[in-house]
């Protein structure tokens, strides 16, 4: 298993984790109201899910398992692979601190930090795509 | 990996690349810094990542790695053919409809994305019903006569 491939399958355990307890913690207070600023977490914990935990495993074991390209260039440029995957996660990051801060006390600073997670999160995706394409294909090259 | 696998991965990662570039607008919308009108393409957000990405994905990776029949033999190939048309007619037509607030005619292609996404899943259950049954055989399961 590649280190990458490691690295991101701990990630995306991490993200699991954090977006299960932060989403048991925002149903939980919608039936018991305990703590007002848990409902800022709503669209954070399923992102953190579906992004940090099921899009993230999906590119660790693809990136390891899908065809090679070639025994010399066996898995395309790590750069890109290692841009995309501190990409996803950075900005996942950003998201996950600035879009509750912004709906609890909208400033320019979390906006700021908001757009920059959403570009980071988009260029992430886009390198991931790049990375994977080549890979996509009938038969692993010589 | 067989070549409608490939189809249907590449086909996936398209929409996931263009889901989440949406997905980047969206997130814009909440700092103000662009137009809020285009929250209205959220649903489309939505229907990409998951009935474009997660499902086309899973589906392509399911076609390769499922159990074979025998030798290379993967069960029904041409239902899974149709799977992979239908899916498309069912995300295209899908996108097309939840734009429907920048106009009204749109909404009728609602119709024909459900129509794909079920003949479409309907396709793949009837490709793969052999292939699962063939495996639980061999792992010891006896079936009714």
């Amino acid at each position: 298993m590649p280190l990458l491939t490691r690295w991101s399958i701990r990630a995306a355990m991490l993200h699991l984790l954090a977006g299960m307890v932060l989403g048991m913690l925002y149903h939980t207070n919608t039936v018991w109201h305990y703590w007002d600023t848990l409902r800022a977490f709503n669209p954070v914990y399923v992102h953190l899910i579906v992004i940090g935990w099921l899009t993230q495993l999906i590119f660790a074991v693809a990136y390891w398992m899908f065809p090679i390209i070639s025994k010399q260039n066996m898995r395309g440029n790590p750069f890109l692979a290692w841009a995309a995957f501190i990409l996803l996660n950075v900005g996942l990051l950003a998201r996950a601190l600035f879009e509750p801060w912004r709906a609890l006390s909208p400033d320019e600073l979390n906006a700021l930090g908001l757009a920059l997670g959403a570009v980071l999160q988009a260029i992430g995706a886009v390198l991931l795509v790049v990375v994977l394409w080549p890979r996509v294909r009938e038969r692993a090259g010589h | 990996m067989p070549k409608l696998s490939t189809y249907f991965i590449r086909s996936s990662l398209l929409c996931f690349a263009v889901g989440f570039v949406i997905a980047a607008f969206l997130l814009s919308v909440k700092t103000g810094l662009v137009d809020a009108r285009l929250w209205l393409w959220r649903p489309v957000h939505i229907v990409l990542l998951i009935n474009g990405w997660f499902i086309q994905f899973t589906v392509g990776v399911a076609y390769w790695i499922f159990p074979r029949i025998k030798g290379s033999d993967r069960g029904r190939p041409r239902a899974a053919r149709a799977a992979l048309v239908l899916f498309q007619i069912g995300v295209v037509s899908n996108a097309i409809a939840l734009l429907s607030p920048f106009n009204p005619a749109m909404s009728a292609a609602l119709g024909i994305a459900m129509l794909g996404y079920m003949g479409g899943v309907v396709c793949f259950a009837w490709h793969a019903y052999p292939r699962v049954r063939a495996a639980m055989v061999a792992a010891g399961f006896k079936p009714r006569a």
